[in-house]
C-alpha cells in the first residue's frame, strides 16, 4: 500500500486569461494533518475544489487510494472518502443534527426513517471524536463551533479516509479554536488524514505535519513543519518576481485631502491615514481583514461606530452614500456584478444612473445631453461596446469595470476608491486600468486602491496600508515597500 | 429557437392580439368586428389599465402589490360617503387619490421598517382593507350618487369615445414619462436591476421605493373614481373584484418581469389591450366564465414561461450578438 492517501499530478486549470492552477504535483500522507498556504488567488481554493469534483480540472490526474482519476464530480469524491468542509457550511438549519449528519443517506427501517438509529450513530461519531451535541438539537440554535462540529461528525460518518478543511478557524472563538486543534488531532489518531487549508501561519505550525506553499497557481514546496519556520513560509509564499510595468507618476503629490482618525465599525477597529491630492493609497491584507469593510464605511454604506473622517478640512459623517457622492468620493466595489452593474440595462444606462441631474431639462432627462455624457465616456476610457444600449452583461469584464469606473467619474469624484479593479479581468485589460488610475492621478485625482494582488499595490502606491483581521498594522512608505514585510504584516506578524 | 425567442419579445403580443381578432372575428363576425366592441374593450380595460400603471412601477423595483382592488374599494366607499354628504367633487377626487397614495406608501414603509418583502405586506393589507370595507358598510350596495358624477367616466367624446378610456390613456402617458424621462423612473429601474449596486451608486432606496409605492397608490385613487363615476354604485364586494390579478396579469403578459428591473408602460397597456380582447371575446362567443378563468391562467403561465426562457437564453430587447468573449473571460 502507498503511503500516500492523496496524490496530485501535473494538475492544471486554465480560466480565459488566467491560469488557476500551472502543473501542481501535492501529496497527503495517510494519517497526516497537512497544511496548504498561499496568497489570496494562490490557487488553494481551485486545488480544493478539483480534489473535491467542484469543478474539473483542464488536465492532470488525482490519485486517491491509489485509484486514478482525471476528474472526479462531488458525488462520486464523497463515495471514495473525500470529506470537505468548506467556510460556508453546507447545513440545512431548519433540520437537526442527527439528519444533517446524514443528509442525503438517512438510515432506514422499511419505509420510514430510524431516527433512533440515526440519533445513536451520531452520538458514537461524537464520542470518537471527544465532543456531545445532543443530536436532536436543530442546527439553527447551535453555535458556528458547534455547526462546524456536525459537519466534521457528517464526514466521520460517512467514513471519509480524507478530510479538507477550508480556513477551518475564521469563525471561531479562541476557546472553540482550541476545540477544534483537539478534535484534529483525535482525527488524526484514527488514522483520518486532512488538509488544514489557512493562511494564520500561527496555526499551521499547531497542528500540521507538513506544510506546502502554493503561489500564483504553482507548487512551490512542500516541507515537514518542525523544519521551517515563519520567515520562511512568508518569504516562499511572495517570493515573486516584481513586474516593473506600471505607468510612473509625474506630477508631484499635493495638499492633504482626507483624514480618517481612529475610524471603528462593521468589522474593524482603529484606522488611521491620510490621503493626499494625486496620491494612490494602497490597501493590502488577506481576504477578510476588513479593507472593504473600512472602504464602506468610508462611502457612507455602511455604520460606523466611532471616529472621525475630515474631508477638505471639515469634519463629514455620511449616512447614505449620496451624501458621500455628493461630496466627491466615489467607490467602485469589489464585486462587479453584485455591487456594481445592473447587468439586464444598458451601457448608457449603468454608466449615468449616478449622475442623472447632470441632464435634467426642468425634470425631465434630456436623452440629447444623456447621449454626450455616455459618448465622452466612452471615447475617453475606450470601452469597447457595439452600442450605447448594449446591455453590460454582454461586455468583457475589463468594459464592465470601465463603465463602473466612468459611472463614478461622471458624479464629478475626486476622491475614488478602486475595490479589487483588476479582479476576474486579462492580463491586457489590467494593464488597461493601472494606466486608467495613473491618468486619474495625473488629473488631479485621489485613489484608494484596495487590492489582493501584491504586485499592484506595490507598483502604483505611494503608500500602503496593511490590515489584518479588522486591524490596522502598518503603513508602509515608497521605500519601505517589500513583499515579505507586507505579508507579515497581514498574517499578523509585527515586523 | 433564439431568433424566434427574440422576434416573440419584441412583437409576441402583436401576434397573440392579431390572431385573437381573427379568431373572434371569424367565429363572431357580426358582433365582435364593431366599433361598439372595440370601444367596450377599453372601457372595461381601462380601471384595471390605471391600476397597471402603478402595478408596473411596482415589478419594475422588483415588488408586487395584491392589495390593489381591496385598497380600490375603501377608497371607493369612502369616496362615495364624501360625495354623499355632499363635498365638491374636486375634493372627493383628491381625497381618493391621496387615500389611495398613502395606504400605498403605508404598505412600502412597513415593508422597509420590519425588513419583510412587500409580497408579505400587501398580502396582509389585502386581508384588512377587505375586512375594513365590510366594516363600514356591510353586504350594502351605496348608490344614489350625485347624477353629475357620472360625466368623469360617462361622457362621450366626439359622440364615440368614452371618457374613461381618455382617463387611462392620460394615466399611462403620465406613468410612461415618469418611467422614462425622469430620474425617479431611472432609480426605479435601478433599484428593481440590482439592490445593493442601487445603493451604492447613490440611491436612496427606502425613499425611492416609498415614493414609487405612494405614487402606485396614486393611480389606484385614480381607478376608484373612475370605476365609481362608471358604476355609480359601489360596496365592499368591489374588494373582491380581480383588479390585483388582473393588473399583474396584464404587466407580465405585455412583458414586464417580475423580479424588477426590465419592462414599460407600453408593454403593459398592450397587456391589457390583449386580455380584454381575450375577454370580450370569449364572452361573445359563448364561452362560459370559468372557461375564461381557465385560459387566463393558462395564457399567464405561458406569459412568464417564456419570459424565463428568454431570460436565460440571454436575449432580451435591443441586444445584438453576445459577446462570447466577454462571457468566458468572467
Amino acid at each position: 500500500m502507498s503511503d500516500n492517501i492523496l496524490e496530485v499530478r501535473g494538475l492544471t486549470k486554465l480560466y480565459p486569461g488566467v491560469t488557476a492552477l500551472d502543473q501542481v504535483d501535492f501529496s497527503v500522507k495517510r494519517g497526516e494533518v497537512h497544511g496548504l498556504i498561499g496568497e489570496n488567488g494562490a490557487g488553494k481554493s481551485t486545488l480544493i475544489k478539483c480534489v473535491t469534483g467542484a469543478i474539473t480540472p483542464t488536465s492532470g490526474t488525482i490519485v486517491f487510494n491509489e485509484k486514478e482519476y482525471t476528474h472526479l464530480d462531488p458525488h462520486s469524491s464523497s463515495e471514495i472518502g473525500i470529506g470537505v468542509i468548506y467556510q460556508e457550511f453546507s447545513l440545512v438549519p431548519a433540520l437537526s443534527v442527527a439528519e444533517n449528519v446524514f443528509l442525503g443517506n438517512y438510515l432506514q427501517k422499511g419505509p420510514l426513517i430510524d431516527f433512533k438509529a440515526m440519533e445513536k450513530k451520531t452520538e458514537e461519531a461524537m464520542k470518537q471524536i471527544g465532543v456531545y451535541i445532543p443530536p436532536k438539537t436543530m442546527v439553527w440554535y447551535l453555535t458556528v463551533g458547534h455547526q462546524q462540529i456536525t459537519e466534521i461528525t457528517r464526514a466521520l460518518v460517512k467514513n471519509c479516509s480524507l478530510l479538507i478543511m477550508d480556513e477551518p478557524t475564521a469563525p471561531l472563538t479562541n476557546a472553540e479554536v482550541d476545540q477544534l486543534y483537539a478534535i484534529i488531532r483525535n482525527l488524526k489518531a484514527q488514522g483520518m488524514s486532512i488538509i488544514y487549508v489557512s493562511h494564520r501561519l500561527e496555526e499551521l505550525f499547531e497542528v500540521t505535519d507538513r506544510i506546502t506553499v502554493l503561489r500564483d497557481g504553482r507548487f512551490i514546496a512542500t516541507m515537514d513543519t518542525g523544519a521551517t519556520n515563519k520567515q520562511e513560509l512568508i518569504k516562499l509564499m511572495v517570493g515573486r518576481e516584481l513586474s516593473t510595468d506600471f505607468p510612473e507618476r509625474t506630477m508631484p503629490i499635493g495638499e492633504e485631502i482626507l483624514k480618517v482618525e481612529n475610524l471603528s465599525g462593521n468589522g474593524v477597529e482603529n484606522i488611521n491615514f491620510t490621503l493626499h491630492r494625486g496620491e494612490i493609497l494602497g490597501f493590502a491584507g488577506l481576504l477578510g481583514c476588513g479593507r472593504s469593510e473600512t472602504m464602506q464605511m468610508l462611502y457612507g454604506a455602511a455604520k460606523k461606530q466611532s471616529g472621525t473622517v475630515t474631508l477638505h478640512g471639515e469634519e463629514v459623517n455620511f449616512k447614505e452614500t449620496a451624501q458621500a457622492m455628493k461630496k466627491g468620493l466615489g467607490y467602485i466595489p469589489e464585486d462587479r456584478k453584485r455591487q456594481g452593474l445592473f447587468l439586464w440595462k444598458g451601457v448608457d444606462f449603468n454608466l449615468t444612473i449616478s449622475a442623472l441631474k447632470k441632464f435634467m431639462n426642468w425634470c425631465f432627462l434630456s436623452r440629447r445631453k444623456e447621449k454626450t455624457l455616455v459618448d465622452e465616456y466612452l471615447n475617453k476610457l475606450t470601452i469597447k461596446t457595439p452600442s450605447r444600449q448594449q446591455l453590460v452583461m454582454n461586455l468583457s469584464g475589463g468594459n464592465q469595470q470601465k463603465v463602473i469606473v466612468s459611472k463614478v467619474l461622471a458624479t464629478d469624484a475626486d476622491i475614488m476608491v478602486f475595490d479589487e479593479p483588476t479582479r476576474g479581468i486579462d492580463v491586457g485589460a489590467k494593464a488597461e486600468m493601472y494606466q486608467l488610475i495613473r491618468n486619474l492621478t495625473e488629473e488631479g485625482h485621489s485613489v484608494i486602491l484596495v487590492s489582493s494582488e501584491m504586485n499592484e499595490v506595490i507598483g502604483l502606491s505611494d503608500r500602503i496600508v496593511v490590515l489584518c483581521e479588522g486591524k490596522q498594522m502598518g503603513i508602509l512608505e515608497r521605500n519601505e515597500f517589500d513583499q515579505e514585510k507586507i505579508m507579515a504584516l497581514a498574517s499578523g506578524e509585527s515586523a | 429557437m433564439k431568433v424566434f425567442l427574440m422576434i416573440w419579445k419584441k412583437f409576441g403580443m402583436l401576434f397573440l392580439m392579431a390572431a385573437m381578432i381573427l379568431v373572434f372575428g371569424i367565429l363572431a363576425p357580426a358582433t365582435f368586428l364593431t366599433e361598439t366592441t372595440l370601444f367596450n374593450i377599453l372601457k372595461q380595460g381601462s380601471v384595471t389599465g390605471i391600476c397597471a400603471c402603478g402595478v408596473t412601477m411596482m415589478l419594475i423595483t422588483g415588488g408586487i402589490d395584491l392589495s390593489v382592488a381591496s385598497r380600490l374599494a375603501l377608497t371607493q366607499i369612502l369616496t362615495a360617503k364624501l360625495l354623499l354628504a355632499g363635498h365638491p367633487f374636486w375634493l372627493c377626487i383628491l381625497f381618493a387619490v391621496v387615500f389611495a397614495a398613502f395606504t400605498g406608501a403605508l404598505n412600502a414603509v412597513i415593508a422597509e421598517v420590519l425588513h419583510t418583502s412587500v409580497f408579505v405586506v400587501t398580502m396582509a393589507a389585502m386581508y384588512i382593507y377587505t375586512g375594513v370595507c365590510y366594516l363600514l358598510v356591510g353586504a350594502a350596495t351605496i348608490y344614489g350618487l350625485p347624477a353629475r358624477f357620472k360625466r368623469i367616466s360617462q361622457t362621450l367624446l366626439f359622440d364615440k369615445i368614452p371618457s374613461i378610456v381618455l382617463i387611462f390613456a392620460l394615466c399611462a402617458l403620465l406613468a410612461h414619462f415618469i418611467l422614462s424621462r425622469t430620474s425617479f423612473g431611472r432609480h426605479m429601474y435601478a433599484l428593481g436591476g440590482n439592490r445593493e449596486a442601487a445603493r451604492l451608486s447613490g440611491i436612496n432606496v427606502t425613499r425611492t421605493l416609498i415614493s414609487t409605492h405612494a405614487l402606485a397608490g396614486g393611480f389606484v385613487g385614480m381607478a376608484a373614481v373612475a370605476l365609481l363615476s362608471r358604476t355609480t354604485t359601489t360596496g365592499a364586494i368591489v374588494s373582491s373584484g380581480t383588479y390585483s390579478f388582473d393588473s399583474i396579469i396584464a404587466c407580465v403578459l405585455g412583458g414586464v418581469a417580475i423580479g424588477g428591473g426590465l419592462g414599460n408602460i407600453y408593454q403593459t397597456v398592450l397587456g391589457i389591450i390583449v386580455i380584454y380582447i381575450m375577454f370580450n371575446g370569449l364572452t361573445i362567443t359563448h364561452v362560459s366564465d370559468y372557461w375564461q378563468m381557465v385560459v387566463k391562467g393558462v395564457i399567464l403561465f405561458l406569459a412568464i414561461g417564456l419570459e424565463l426562457i428568454v431570460r436565460k437564453s440571454g436575449t432580451s430587447l435591443g441586444t445584438a450578438k453576445k459577446d462570447k468573449k466577454a462571457e468566458k473571460a468572467e
